[in-house]
């Protein structure tokens, strides 16, 4: 198959940038794909259990796209 | 050592870039007729802001395997605590995720999404209030139809999420019509009360059977 461009954003009506921004690509990779839910337990170096909210990490992320979003209105 | 799993594929399909997040390798897990591919990191940043670099990066990794065959993306980040998990995983999914390859095979996803642009007066009442939102959702149920009519004898499926005020289209084209999906967004005559952005072409995760809560799947 053929390799395909990079996504684009055609805007219709005024305004707006052409480019996919950093907005775009977070909610992109948020709210897109297949969802593993629960959280993980990680065991490093053998001795230390860690344990990751995936939620926390989905947290952390939403709070930078929020911030991003805040600054483009 | 983590894993983070970036997206699924035919075994056969190539790996697109080099470097994951954080700069790990990236990596392929192959079982029968599917492989994994993921790359092993340490830990994810604190940050947001490098939070947010990293995502982008994890974005990068699946247009490159988009580029390079059929994939079915995960959301970021999905974590495994070691590969012999993540072939469990793969394992006992195995049946679903096969499907979906099929099911989305040479298919590309677009959003289109619709916003009002009605700012300025703040609403004097509470009937003006409601008379405002019922006129926005008007615009952009109106803008919705034009897009499905549009692409009509081109779409295969679409998701519908709504917001106030707004709503996000994702439709599932095939891949050899993406050109001809752009080209008619780009000859749309914009509509006077609504304004539309259309992204795309990419990975079509919102066709890939999760988590579609608040979604209308049609």
């Amino acid at each position: 198959m053929a390799a395909k461009p990079e996504p684009e954003v055609i805007v219709v009506g005024e305004g707006g940038d052409s480019e996919v921004s950093l907005l775009d690509i977070l909610d992109n990779v948020l709210n897109s794909g297949v969802v593993i839910h629960g959280s993980l337990v990680i065991s490093l170096a053998g001795v230390d259990l860690v344990y990751v909210g995936l939620n926390a990490v989905l947290t952390s992320v939403e709070t930078a796209r929020k911030h991003l979003e805040s600054k483009q209105t | 050592m983590p894993l983070l799993l970036y997206y699924v594929s035919a075994p056969a399909a190539p790996i697109g870039q080099a470097e994951g997040v954080c700069g790990s390798p990236l990596k392929h897990s192959e079982l029968s007729d599917l492989a994994a591919c993921y790359s092993e990191i340490d830990s994810l940043p604190q940050d947001p802001a490098k939070l947010a670099e990293e995502a982008v990066r994890f974005f990068r990794v699946q247009q490159a395997g988009f580029a390079a065959g059929c994939i079915v993306p995960f959301r970021f980040p999905s974590l495994f605590p070691d590969e012999t998990l993540l072939r469990e995983f793969l394992l006992s999914q195995s049946a679903e995720l096969t499907r979906t390859l099929a099911r989305i095979n040479a298919m590309s996803q677009f959003d289109i999404r619709i916003s009002t642009d009605q700012p300025g007066a703040t609403p004097q009442s509470g009937t003006q209030y409601l008379r405002s939102r019922a006129s926005q959702s008007a615009a952009v149920a109106k803008a919705e139809s034009r897009c499905r009519t549009l692409l009509a004898d081109i779409a295969r499926d679409w998701v519908v999420r709504h917001g106030p005020a707004r709503s996000t289209l994702h439709v599932l084209v095939p891949r050899s019509e993406e050109q001809e999906t752009a080209d008619r967004f780009r000859a749309l005559v914009p509509p006077s009360d609504c304004r539309l952005v259309i992204l795309g072409p990419w990975p079509p995760g919102a066709f890939v059977g999760t988590d579609t809560d608040g979604a209308n799947h049609d």
